[in-house]
């Protein structure tokens, strides 16, 4: 049920990463248009928007990856192959991922909050509109990291049951 | 408590190593060794970590990034990749072991347009490397010559890693793009002549002899996309416009071609290539925000300045100094990826490289040469592992053909180290304003 209801709003995640990078395109092009053709007017915050696209991608993209386990990693030690060593082998690197994402929701939250005092500088934007990203992100690896732990862990007591 | 250094550099790569062999993922691993150095030491807090890696997302250049993926995918989903190929064939398929050659000039041709090499191996390699099989070359050889041709994406421009390479330390983009072009080619040759020694050896066959009506077909076929450098390098090295702009138009010239031109990709397949463009884009990006991390911690613990003393002291003069930049890169790219890794190395070194005496440019090109390498050595070779996936065999069967195909390209690095003038050439006649 938690695992269905998570695997569906990272299909939202997807869908909002998808309609970001489509919309990336659109101040980069207005500044590329603007510069050589003059059709269009220059508009001097389409580099400070794009980046805050740019931004959101990026984290979205990252919360993804935890989810779907599709974070770059390194594989030189061999699969464990009995039910605790491959629990111990998933649970270790849960837990690795789990506390940086602790640290990311609750440096995160103070970290936006000096967003909220500050101003982009063509825009005239909030910070906090980027910033939030970082609380954002802690507080889904948190969730996704928890959730693949007990996933897991329900596996390994599957796997042991089966061999007994 | 005041960290030392020595204790710092112990916990920094130590807890980096240590993450890396029980599989925490790179981007994570970077992230997670910083964390007690920020708990332990009263000068830092782990704002630090966050700000950093937040701070290293703002910049307008790494918008270069997505928009060369989108422009890689857009092709090999519009079939773009596909007529590449139709004239690799007609150009390189009439020599003894046609197919491996073709694989060659393919990417060769793709990297001329992207700048991707994980969207070369997975594009061509879909194509080519059933096709090799079915015409009985050893699966072995199709998917090591699928994945060392791939490596000319960053090689030879435009190119990801050039790009970031310029963004992170404040390079002419179009200088790194002139530099990389004739040590991609030579390297392209070389793989060209390991094929004619295999085909020569297994006896593998010729694809067609074209007729002229058949090369001009494939040409006509090619032509458009192949118009695709001449916009983004030329763009970039007439200062006409910046590499996110380049990238940009790229990627909007594949769109049309795929869309208008081809015909070969509709407003349903978009959002797929969107959301596998940003997918990618993100994971290699969001590396980019903790190795800064990391990268700061070492700069503030004064870890290059060590590593300056120390390779200064030795005297190691030109060619000993970019030997060593050279291996440590190669050893790095081992298992990491790239993009983090010439945040935290080739930081660390552009001051070595300085004190020896090296060209700025042609370090570039010796660390993203050598990077390029990573892409088809395991653990972590990216390129290795999606030919090999491509392919269905295990990666340490192939480890032979890519060591043996590796050799005449590790031949050509160690030519550029020697005589760097290869490399410098193109962009001192073009740009010689990037060397004042």
């Amino acid at each position: 049920m938690i695992g269905r209801l998570l695997e569906t709003f990272t299909q939202g995640l997807r869908i909002l990463l998808a309609i970001l990078m489509a919309s990336l395109a659109i101040p980069v092009s207005m500044q590329v248009i603007s510069r050589y053709t003059g059709i269009i007017p220059t508009f001097l915050w389409t580099e400070e928007l794009a980046t805050f696209i740019f931004v959101w991608i990026v984290m979205i993209g990252a919360m993804v990856a935890v989810w779907d386990g599709t974070h770059f990693d390194v594989v030189i030690t061999p699969n464990a192959s009995s039910p605790l060593g491959v629990f111990v082998q998933k649970s270790t690197v849960h837990i690795f991922v789990g506390i940086f994402a602790l640290l990311f929701a609750y440096y995160g939250i103070e970290y936006a909050r000096i967003g909220t005092i500050q101003s982009s500088v063509m825009m005239r934007a909030n910070l906090l509109w980027t910033y939030i990203t970082v609380p954002i992100a802690g507080f889904v690896w948190t969730v996704f990291t928890a959730y693949r732990l007990y996933e897991a862990f329900t596996t390994y007591q599957i796997s042991k049951r089966a061999k007994l | 408590m005041i960290i030392t250094t020595g204790v710092a550099s112990a916990i920094l790569v130590g807890g980096f190593l240590l993450l890396i062999l029980i599989r925490v993922p790179v981007a994570f691993a970077l992230g997670i060794a910083t964390i007690p150095i920020v708990l332990l030491d009263i000068r830092l807090t782990p704002f630090i970590i966050i700000d950093r890696m937040f701070q290293s997302y703002n910049s307008f250049i790494l918008l270069a990034v997505p928009f060369f993926l989108l422009a890689a995918n857009l092709m090999n989903s519009g079939k773009i990749t596909a007529k590449l190929i139709d004239l690799a064939r007609v150009l390189t398929g009439w020599m003894p072991g046609g197919l491996g050659h073709v694989n060659v000039a393919v990417s060769m041709l793709f990297a001329g347009i992207s700048g991707s090499s994980t969207a070369d191996a997975a594009g061509t390699g879909k194509i080519l490397i059933p096709a090799m099989v079915k015409e009985g070359y050893d699966p072995r050889f199709s998917i090591a010559i699928t994945a060392c041709s791939s490596v000319m994406g960053v090689i030879i421009p435009p190119s990801i890693l050039m790009v970031v390479w310029g963004g992170v330390m404040q390079m002419s983009v179009g200088a790194l793009f002139l530099a990389g072009a004739i040590p991609g080619l030579l390297i392209g040759f070389a793989l060209m002549a390991t094929v004619y020694g295999y085909a020569k050896v297994y006896d593998y066959p010729i694809t067609l002899k074209p007729t002229f009506a058949e090369f001009w077909s494939a040409f006509k076929g090619a032509a458009l996309a192949m118009l695709t450098p001449v916009l983004v390098i030329g763009g970039i090295v007439g200062g006409i416009v910046t590499p996110t702009e380049s990238a940009i138009i790229a990627a909007a010239y594949a769109l049309f071609l795929g869309v208008f031109v081809y015909r070969t990709v509709t407003f349903r397949d978009l959002g797929a290539i969107f959301y596998d463009t940003g997918r990618f884009a993100s994971i290699s990006l969001f590396a980019i925000g903790t190795a800064s991390a990391f990268g700061w911690m070492l700069a503030f613990y004064n870890v290059p300045r060590l590593i300056v003393d120390v390779m200064t002291a030795g005297d190691l003069g030109v060619i000993g100094t970019s030997l060593i930049i050279a291996a440590l890169f190669l050893f790095f790219g081992l298992f990491i990826d790239a993009i983090p890794t010439i945040i935290i190395l080739g930081t660390v070194l552009l001051p070595v490289a300085t004190a020896a005496g090296i060209e700025p440019v042609a370090f570039a090109i010796i660390g993203i040469i050598s990077l390029a390498f990573g892409l088809v050595t395991p653990p972590y070779g990216l390129c290795l592992l999606i030919s090999a996936a491509i392919g269905g065999m295990n990666v340490v069967s192939v480890m032979k053909d890519v060591c043996i195909i590796l050799t005449p390209m590790l031949l050509i690095l160690l030519l550029i180290i020697v005589f760097p003038d290869i490399a410098l050439w193109l962009p001192r006649t073009l740009m010689p304003m990037a060397f004042q």
